[in-house]
């Protein structure tokens, strides 16, 4: 059996040998290159590298953008309790109270249930 | 011959012209081979090698090497041969496609012994992949991980492509029709 496989792979190289490109593909190619609009190469790097910068410049953008968001939610909160200290410890000693009421619990985990689950049940909605 | 990492870095150097004369020797066999395996046809290969590496020549400044290079270029290639290979079959009918690359592509080939045609006529009957998988495979000696890399398949599915199409082809000469005696 390997005598025949080895007679099958002599004869399959055999029958593939000699195929290949013409002579003179290099210089044919050549020519195509030449004769393509000057400065192709260049203007494409160009506008690659512009791509990028214009990336890169976005991204740098969101990333200020959600810094100064954090920044200015904390500056807030912070002067809020600075200002009604008494106040807002009485309101979130309200929400605890509220939170240790089991119905109160459910209705507000039952909302954060539906408020997660929304973009799938939008799309069962009838449109 | 160049590595691809002296290629690549020609690219990223902003030498397209150099990286270019570099890549045309180290791929030419290779994009011309697996052309040759989809279209079956020497002319209608060379011609889209032609077309690939200038496609390549084009597209090198916005190569940014999260591909490997080789990888990149065997996709071009397939994506273009494919292309070429559905142009032509819109305006040739099937069994057309089949005669002509049978007749252009074999009587093309230099000096090849009777024997040797009707085998390569054996080869243009088995199931495309098998076929194309075994031309890969002969044409340059090619080991199987490249002619997996060069069709995009894993290098398993490869080595039972070339197993079944080399059991197909032995099993032809062990009962050979007249044209094999």
């Amino acid at each position: 059996m390997s005598g025949v496989q080895d007679d099958l792979d002599a004869r399959l190289r055999r029958a593939f040998s000699g195929i290949d490109t013409a002579t003179g593909f290099d210089s044919r190619l050549d020519a195509r290159i030449a004769a393509l609009p000057q400065g192709l190469a260049a203007s494409q790097r160009a506008r690659a590298e512009r791509q990028r910068a214009r990336a890169v410049k976005l991204l740098a953008r969101e990333a200020w953008l959600n810094a100064a968001t954090a920044v200015g939610v904390g500056a807030a909160a912070t002067a809020v309790i600075w200002r009604h200290g008494p106040a807002v410890a009485c309101w979130i000693e309200g929400a605890l109270g509220a939170a240790a009421d089991p119905a109160a619990l459910m209705a507000f985990a039952s909302a954060v249930l539906v408020a997660g689950l929304w973009p799938v049940l939008k799309g069962l909605l009838p449109r | 011959m160049p590595t691809d990492e002296a290629i690549i870095q020609l690219v990223q150097a902003s030498r397209e012209r150099e990286a270019f004369e570099q890549l045309v020797p180290a791929y030419r066999r290779r994009v011309f081979g697996l052309a040759y395996s989809i279209l079956r046809d020497r002319a209608a290969a060379e011609d889209l090698a032609q077309e690939v590496f200038v496609k390549l020549w084009q597209a090198l400044p916005r190569y940014d090497g999260r591909a490997k290079l080789s990888t990149w270029i065997y996709a071009i290639t397939r994506n273009a041969a494919v292309s070429a290979l559905r142009a032509r079959r819109r305006s040739v009918s099937m069994s057309d496609v089949s005669v002509l690359a049978e007749v252009e592509g074999i009587a093309a080939t230099p000096a090849i012994e009777p024997e040797d045609a009707a085998l390569r006529r054996q080869v243009e009957t088995l199931p495309e992949k098998q076929r194309q998988a075994i031309t890969l495979y002969y044409l340059d000696e090619r080991p199987v991980d490249e002619v997996a890399e060069m069709m995009g398949l894993p290098a398993n599915t490869v080595k039972t492509h070339l197993h079944r199409a080399r059991a197909s082809l032995a099993a032809a000469l062990a009962s050979p029709p007249e044209e094999f005696a």
